[in-house]
């Protein structure tokens, strides 16, 4: 008759270490490989390691960028004077954006590879029309729901994109655990939305990383507490534990555990490299944290890219963050600039980056890597290039339903996709010309590309194969 | 025409408040919204509720059931139970499957209690002195005075924020804040909680954050009743949610916010009358006829948008808004309402569900409830002084029914770190659980938004940037939650338990690294003891009688006393001194499970 349903959910080390995926199993034996028929897939099926995937926070007119060949009401800021050559999508002159690369303060960017946005749209695929619920009648404009589906993939949604994740690489970890290999789960960095999970996929939810570092994992128990303290700590919870009732013991055998597992992953946490506030002139993976730093940025999401990257050389298969604030109800004519520029300097020293960093498996972390930008929904100034107050709102109107999402990597690449547009809106009006991808498909797209089980995800939705075809 | 008639409107209110004396934007009445206009009398009762101090009976006579199914309180049962002097609804429910049925509840010991009751009530950990000193004379009469207290009321708003979502992202602050001023209302015992639903079920804090009428009646009915609506029940109460639009408001000082307004649908092509074919669709029916159709005048304007006259919600009347209120007061005719009301306050305090388990404590909770008015402070104090709730954690019993034993539960981020933080002197900075995202305030760049920040919970620091290393760690560990999505957590995880780990270290600092801005060591040593002092058996024990006392809230055990000596031991062959004592001691006491569970 014990009844505890509220049971404290443990992300330990048991659950964190579990399984090898199949699509890793493909990878590690690939003759061996034969598709699971029982579900959709598609046929880039485990060919990624590792995703970045960024949200433009607050709501992103992604017709000003990605999907920039419409009218002025729904781009003020018009199209790209050039884009590389091949690219079929509207590039926004907004990517043009390249403060950090002028001047004597932009000549180490330059040094090192970085370029306009503009410059390498051929390697981007635009997704342009990518809805909530492309059989709805009219968009999420809600910042609430509008998130809870960007999130979790529904509104209500009560488990989130990365915690299906962590769990479809279950099988993936532990077999890695097996072979003594401590793999890093999917992280989420400042974003606690993005680490709901329920039922099973409770134990899997992602950590939430506040602050660009480990830093906070820089004291080591084992290493500097005398011998009589770690006794005392030990005994206090060992003789609480055995007080308690034991129907209630859950919670603390659960604090027991972690406590036990931090040892294993504080080494990791406690590594060099994951201290990007370091800027460590060390080389790992074939780049220093100084040069990623350079690159990416020194503010607060130019260190946790920088920290993505360098918590991908642990395993980690995913990390989610947020990047700028373009709720711009009011003077996005002056404000949209400025955060494109950040958010350019991002895809542009993340694509340098990749390129250059060697993976642990062979070849380079650009050829195991997918780089994703999305938001919770787009744009809208109601049929006027600006509302009244020089901004744009969101509503139910198409600007706001198309959330027009940039991808690049190596897999585009293999794919031929790079500069190609997946999808097409008409100028005029933004009606839908082309192909409607549901956001779930998206993210089941990703989960399938990195090789996880997503069975038992979004049924109604099949990852996109038109990336393949 | 229209447009002529507002632009005249909006002239007249401008001069009306530019003559009104109005004394301008004041950041601490910055509360606008319909909880200004309930609850401004007494309090529906006096607060001195029965049930206090029960004498709890001895279990009857009988052979106890076992655990595989629930206890059948026979006639004689029954009688038992009717027999008792039990006035604490709760006990009286709890009789028929406790001691009406041979069962015994765990006896719990004073320092037990005090701090579980310090930790509901005031969201922190007493130091042993405090609990002393707090948790004197009848039990009852602690709770009532606990309850009295402006932390009860701060802990109970906090809640509230993160049973609402609040967000400043989703909805205007001032209706966040006027919220929260309702909440106070409530917990004082001035607003009944069926009053209460009601305002909630119109409040922009429930309406701007949902964008479809579907969605408003979702939240409502999980609010309130604890579940989903039905698909007809949804349909039907949709209808009287068609009126509300989210748009945006422009604040004279704060700039734009996101605002509920108000539509005019179900009218007649020029916007004059009722259409009699349309109303339909803003009519519910299901719990009986209710119409909710207004007609616009002079307050209406028209949204660029939308092309269609709509009226922000801080003009609507005290008569209009009652109307609009429809849904929570149509939803206070359930007895589920009520029933809701009284698990969750089960729910809240005991940590598990008692109610589907025993039945009959729900029944007197609700019947007490209504009893006093709807005073939900009632409810509060009854489960508060309950033998459910003043059960011991520790301890096997005979069976495994959860009712035999007491609650144990995970603290919240906030109440672990400001615990930590009172027990040891050390500084913290906090957050508001009014201004989920303060980035936002300092973004629209306006010196009213700057004013509110600088009167709220959040600390600026000399540069006017936001501190937040407070929320930083909280969020890490569940709290200080933004809302957009999810909210408040708590999970017992490496990272969560990493990060714990290495916040002790900070406060204790048990390597005594100078760079390290830990809790002051006069408050880890007894008084008197200076930091250089030889650590031999008898100071070890002292050192640790008074760590035990400040940090875990309770005596040494003489097991722990004998340990903490020859620990001493140990340290004094390093010829340690008091404070190389101290302060590790100090980190294995505050990273025990003891400090995260209560």
């Amino acid at each position: 008759m014990s009844d505890d349903t509220k049971k404290p959910v443990t992300i330990g080390r048991r659950g964190l270490l579990k399984g090898l995926g199949a699509g890793a199993t493909a990878l590690a034996l690939p003759t061996l490989w034969l598709p699971n028929k029982a579900y959709a897939q598609t046929s880039g099926r485990g060919s990624v390691e590792h995703l970045i995937y960024i949200r433009l926070g607050g709501g992103f007119r992604f017709t000003t960028a990605f999907n920039a060949d419409v009218d002025g009401d729904f781009n003020p800021f018009g199209s790209a004077g050039q884009r590389a050559p091949g690219t079929e999508w509207g590039v926004g002159s907004l990517l043009e954006q390249a403060t950090w690369l002028e001047g004597d303060e932009g000549l180490p960017r330059v040094e090192l590879g970085m370029q306009r946005v503009t410059d390498f749209t051929n390697e981007i695929c635009v997704l342009p029309c990518v809805d909530h619920e492309p059989f709805s009648a009219r968009a999420d404009g809600n910042h609430g729901t509008g998130l809870e589906r960007f999130l979790t993939g529904f509104v209500g949604g009560n488990t989130s994109f990365l915690s299906y994740l962590n769990y479809g690489l279950r099988e993936k970890v532990a077999e890695a655990a097996r072979q003594g290999e401590t793999l890093l789960p999917a992280f989420s960095l400042g974003e606690s939305g993005m680490a709901l999970g329920a039922g099973v996929y409770a134990g899997y939810r992602p950590p939430v990383l506040d602050g660009s570092g480990f830093e906070r994992f820089g004291f080591d128990p084992d290493s500097t507490l005398p011998a009589w303290a770690v006794n005392i700590a030990g005994n206090l919870d060992s003789r609480l534990r055995a007080k308690l009732h034991p129907g209630l013991r859950t919670g603390v055998e659960a604090y027991q555990q972690t406590r036990e597992a931090t040892r294993a992953y504080g080494r990791i946490f406690r590594d060099p490299i994951l201290r990007v506030n370091a800027t460590s002139e060390e080389a790992v993976d074939g780049i220093s944290n100084r040069e990623l730093v350079t690159m990416l940025g020194d503010d607060g999401t130019g260190r946790e890219v920088v920290l993505a990257l360098r918590l991908f050389h642990f395993g980690c298969p995913a990390v989610f963050l947020n990047q700028g604030f373009y709720d711009f109800h009011s003077d996005e004519a002056d404000g949209l600039p400025g955060e494109m520029d950040q958010a350019n300097r991002l895809l542009s020293g993340l694509r340098t980056a990749l390129k250059r960093m060697q993976h642990p498996k062979g070849g380079t972390y650009w050829d195991k890597t997918l780089v994703v930008l999305g938001s919770e929904f787009g744009r809208t100034a109601g049929g006027n290039k600006f509302n009244s107050a020089n901004g744009s709102d969101h509503s139910s109107d198409l600007a706001t339903r198309w959330m027009s999402m940039p991808m690049m990597g190596g897999i585009i690449d293999q794919a031929s996709k790079g500069g190609r547009r997946l999808g097409e809106t008409r100028a005029s009006d933004l009606k839908a010309m082309g192909k409607v991808y549901s956001y779930r498909s998206v993210l089941k797209t990703l989960m399938d590309l990195l090789g996880a089980d997503h069975s038992t995800v979004f049924p109604a939705d099949n990852p996109l194969e038109d990336l393949f075809l | 025409m229209n447009r002529l008639l507002t632009r005249v409107f909006t002239t007249l209110m401008t001069l009306a408040v530019a003559c009104s004396g109005d004394k301008g934007f004041d950041p601490e009445q910055l509360a606008v919204g319909p909880g200004g206009l309930v609850g401004n009398g007494d309090p529906l009762t006096p607060g001195d509720f029965a049930g206090g101090d029960d004498v709890l009976p001895a279990p009857r006579e009988v052979t106890p059931p076992d655990d595989t199914r629930p206890p059948d309180c026979d006639g004689a049962c029954v009688s038992y139970c009717n027999a008792t002097s039990l006035q604490n609804p709760v006990n009286r429910g709890l009789c028929r499957s406790l001691w009406g049925v041979g069962l015994s509840h765990q006896p719990i010991n004073h320092p037990e209690a005090c701090r579980r009751l310090f930790v509901d009530v005031l969201g922190r950990l007493p130091t042993a002195e405090e609990a002393d000193a707090t948790c004197t004379g009848g039990w009852g009469a602690t709770v009532k005075r606990l309850m009295d207290s402006q932390e009860f009321i701060f802990i109970n708003q906090r809640r509230a924020a993160d049973k609402f979502l609040y967000s400043n992202e989703v909805v205007n602050i001032q209706a966040i804040y006027d919220m929260d001023r309702l909440v106070e209302k409530l917990y004082r015992g001035k607003v009944p909680y069926d009053l209460f639903a009601a305002v909630v079920s119109a409040h922009p804090v429930l309406t701007r954050r949902h964008a479809d009428p579907g969605d408003k009646v979702e939240s409502l009915f999980r609010l309130f009743l604890g579940r989903p609506p039905f698909e007809h029940e949804k349909a039907d109460m949709a209808r009287i949610y068609r009126p509300w639009h989210s748009g945006y408001y422009d604040h004279p000082q704060l700039g734009r916010m996101p605002d509920a307004y108000l539509k005019f649908p179900c009218l007649t092509e020029d916007k004059k009358a009722v259409d009699p074919i349309r109303k339909g669709e803003c009519t519910s029916v299901l719990w009986g006829y209710h119409e909710l159709v207004f007609v616009p005048d002079l307050r209406a304007a028209t949204d660029r948008q939308l092309n269609q006259l709509t009226m922000w919600n801080g003009l609507l009347s005290p008569e209009e808004w009652a109307q609009v209120q429809l849904p929570g007061r149509v939803l206070a005719t359930e007895l589920a309402f009520w029933e809701r009301a009284v698990d969750d306050v089960l729910e809240l305090y005991l940590g598990y569900e008692l109610s589907p388990k025993v039945p009959e404590v729900r029944a007197e909770l609700v019947r007490w409830l209504l009893e006093h008015q709807g005073d939900i402070r009632s409810v509060h104090y009854a489960v508060l002084t309950s033998a459910a709730y003043l059960q011991s954690a520790y301890g096997d019993t005979a069976t495994s029914y959860r009712w035999t034993h007491g609650p144990m539960k995970q603290m919240d981020a906030e109440v672990w770190i400001d615990s930590m933080a009172r027990n040891t002197g050390y500084t913290t900075t906090g957050c508001d659980h009014r201004i989920s995202q303060p980035e936002l305030l300092l973004r629209s760049s306006s010196i009213a938004a700057y004013r509110v920040l600088q009167s709220s919970r959040w600390i600026l620091d000399e540069e006017g940037r936001i501190e937040q290393s407070y929320a930083n760690l909280a969020r890490t560990l569940g709290g200080c939650p933004e809302n957009i999505i999810g909210g408040r957590f708590r999970v017992v995880s490496i990272l969560t338990t990493g990060t714990q780990l290495a916040f002790v270290g900070d406060l204790c600092n048990p390597t005594m690294d100078a760079d390290v801005r830990g809790a002051a060591i006069e408050r880890l040593l007894p008084a008197g003891v200076e930091p250089g002092r030889a650590v031999d058996q008898e100071l070890a024990g002292q050192i640790a009688t008074h760590q035990y006392r400040e940090l875990l809230g309770r005596p040494p055990s003489a097991e722990e006393l004998t340990e903490a000596r020859e620990a001493g031991a140990q340290c004094a062959l390093d010829r340690c001194g008091a404070e190389q004592f101290a302060r590790p001691l100090c980190f294995a006491l505050l990273s025990s499970a003891e400090r995260l569970f209560y």
